[in-house]
């Protein structure tokens, strides 16, 4: 079973990932190395997600593991675009720290990985409803650790206006992806669970994850100037977004949710 | 006036709003009770819809300079109805919903937070947004079509359009439940309220079935139930695998077994069979060897496990459903008729009504000859589906353009 070599490989990626994060921050002489480091320690995490989903024979987005995997994948390949496109240089070693996490969750709280996918979840609306959440996820964890980083270090007016620039970019696409995820999960459920939404815990916690980035949207519209502002309201979408994601199984509101097999 | 007091004095309007709606929203609650959509049906609610929509628009035309046009459409009414409508959604999220309220309900319950949906607060928040992004809409359509304007009016009028035909339109939606037998038709249903209704549909249930995966095998701790291993799929092809420090070998699979002593199966199809294999585990370092026949059980069988030691035994789970589906055929009082088959996500469309397939008899798991069925009449639902098209274009559309705020602004 593809999970046994789970440890194996997330060794190497993590240990890819840091070094070629701290060649990029102090030695940019050697950035081909250590941008090839990075994308090959991306490479080898995908061939695994791969593999797996050929083993299970159904697409591995069915367990938290499972979406924590892929979740570690699409931060750091996008920390890794904005790294190249914007030259922001400590990016790619955060987001690997971050990416790393989630996969050592994986590694010290192994699930017991059941291959069935039950009836319910044998929809073609599987697996867009699903990616497109773990992409909005990555998006909006990019701008929310570019809007920390941004918070608390100095920055000149020049720099922190572009990380501002990036942060807003990353947000309005991340909010994008929240609403297309949305419509895609209320289309399916009006499939499968007779109404478009019924306010089930998962589907509450969404809806306040969307209203703050729509509230973050619109404060950087109306107040430009009130940064502080606006990235802790992005901060907070961002815990909300966490316990959307898992913190809701834990809620006590949530004992009675259709979406507990997530 | 200058930038920071009109900031100040928008807020103080949007704050003095936020109150009052929701000191009325408290008001309501306690006079009335749980708000019930119900009294909404069509035509009210799109009379309502309409005078909002019409208002909006002559407002926008006619009086564009009044204080109050210019703060529903403006960033603040915006940033102020998200903030109410996300705080109550909030407290839905963190408090536990009831769909009735029983005599020994809390405190929370008696005031109305348990049934937000029901919560004049929140209803009133809900509106107040209605009534922000059709102000905001009108606005931004007076100023010409272009890029950012289309994309502003795929979201809000998205939105607008999404959460009326969802929210009000609600009132519209029935949902019965009903359960057939097998070779039955039944015409009546169940509300949510345990009432049986007669319906101006029948199903007749031809046949039942279901599909299942494969049973699989696992290590569990005798006394707390705990599982202990991954779990091993009983793979018959394969049919070896590993749980914790055991190498185990299945040697024989019969998916449908029927006990015949203490220590046997033997393969039988008739009702009331389950799974059970006969399996061979070894130590992988004491070479220790223990062999018997698993079966996962049934609501007429006993299960069987394999004791490896004083704690610990394997165990054999209850095959899972892989697909269940009916074979019905669905009438109407006027004399329409259509057979098909009825499966998870593939509920039958019928003029306005849909008919799910929801469940089954879970005793009987396999041998269920009652099926369960949803039917749910929603008149709104293609509107529904053209809002959605409507808000994903406008939600594509966030991925191109210049969002960044200008620079001298900063």
């Amino acid at each position: 079973m593809i999970w046994e070599y789970f440890n194996s490989i997330v060794a190497v990626v993590i240990t890819l990932f840091i070094i070629s994060g701290v060649l990029i921050i102090w030695k940019p002489q050697f950035n081909r190395i250590s941008e090839s480091l990075f994308v090959l320690a991306l490479l080898l995490i995908l061939s695994f997600a791969i593999k797996l989903w050929v083993d299970l024979g159904r697409p591995p987005m069915r367990t938290m593991g499972e979406t924590r995997l892929w979740y570690a994948i699409f931060l750091n390949f996008i920390a890794f675009v904005l790294y190249k496109k914007w030259k922001f240089s400590w990016l790619p070693l955060y987001s690997a720290l971050v990416g790393s996490m989630f996969l050592l969750v994986n590694v010290f709280k192994p699930e017991i990985q059941s291959k069935n996918l039950i009836p319910a979840l044998q929809s073609p609306w599987f697996i867009p409803h699903v990616s497109v959440y773990i992409i909005s996820y990555a998006f909006i964890g990019a701008a929310t650790l570019m809007g920390i980083v941004s918070l608390y270090r100095n920055k000149t007016v020049a720099e922190m206006s572009k990380m501002i620039i990036g942060i807003d970019k990353l947000v309005y696409i991340g909010t994008g992806m929240l609403l297309l995820g949305l419509i895609m999960g209320g289309i399916w459920a009006k499939e499968v669970w007779c109404h478009f939404w019924s306010w089930d815990p998962k589907e509450t916690w969404a809806f306040v994850t969307l209203g703050l980035c729509m509230l973050y949207i619109h404060v950087r519209k109306t107040h430009p100037q009130a940064l502080r502002l606006g990235l802790s309201i992005l901060i907070l979408a961002f815990i909300c977004l966490m316990i959307t994601w898992k913190g809701v199984n834990y809620l006590p509101s949530a004992k009675a949710s259709m979406h507990t097999y997530f | 006036m200058s930038q920071a007091h009109f900031f100040h004095k928008r807020y103080q309007q949007a704050t003095v709003i936020a109150l009052a709606i929701t000191t009325a929203g408290i008001l309501l609650q306690w006079i009335f009770g749980a708000f019930d959509l119900t009294v909404l049906v069509f035509p009210l609610h799109a009379y309502l819809f309409v005078g909002i929509l019409v208002f909006t628009v002559l407002a926008t035309l006619l009086f564009r300079r009044n204080t109050v046009v210019q703060f529903l459409s403006g960033g603040h009414a915006a940033i102020t109805s998200i903030l109410m409508l996300s705080f109550w959604a909030l407290v839905m999220g963190l408090t536990v919903q009831l769909r009735r309220v029983g005599d020994d309900a809390d405190w929370l319950a008696n005031i109305g937070v348990r049934q937000m949906c029901s919560f004049w607060p929140f209803i009133l928040s809900y509106l107040y947004l209605l009534i922000c992004l059709s102000f905001a809409t009108c606005k931004r359509l007076r100023t010409g079509f272009h890029f950012k304007n289309i994309c502003f009016f795929f979201n809000h009028a998205g939105l607008l359009l999404l959460l009326y035909f969802t929210g009000f339109g609600a009132a519209d939606v029935r949902q019965y439940r009903m359960q057939v037998s097998e070779n039955q038709t039944e015409w009546r249903g169940e509300t949510d309220m345990g009432e049986l209704v007669e319906l101006p549909i029948a199903i007749e249930l031809h046949d039942f079935h279901m599909d299942l995966y494969a049973p699989k095998l696992l290590v569990m701790h005798n006394t707390t139930k705990k599982i202990l291993s991954a779990y091993m799929d009983v793979d018959t092809i394969q049919n070896q695998g590993r749980l914790l420090d055991w190498r185990v070998e299945i040697e024989r699979f019969l998916p449908k077994a029927i006990r015949t002593s203490d220590t046997t199966y033997q393969a039988l199809r008739m009702p009331g069979t389950c799974p059970a294999a006969y399996i061979r585990a070894t130590h992988r370092v004491t070479g220790e060897e223990k062999q018997s026949w698993v079966a996962s059980g049934n609501h007429l069988q006993l299960y069987m496990t394999l004791d490896l030691n004083d704690s610990t035994c394997i165990v054999m789970t209850e095959a899972e459903p892989k697909a269940y589906y009916s074979d019905v055929s669905v009438y109407i009082r006027d004399g329409n008729s259509v057979s098909q088959c009825i499966e998870v996500n593939s509920p039958l469309r019928f003029d306005h009504w849909m008919i799910y397939q929801s469940d089954y008899d879970k005793i009987m798991g396999a041998d269920s000859i009652t099926s369960i069925f949803d039917l749910v009449f929603d008149p709104w639902s293609w509107w529904v589906y053209a809002s959605c098209l409507m808000l994903s274009l406008g939600a594509c559309m966030l991925f191109w353009g210049n969002h960044h705020t200008k620079k001298n602004s900063l």
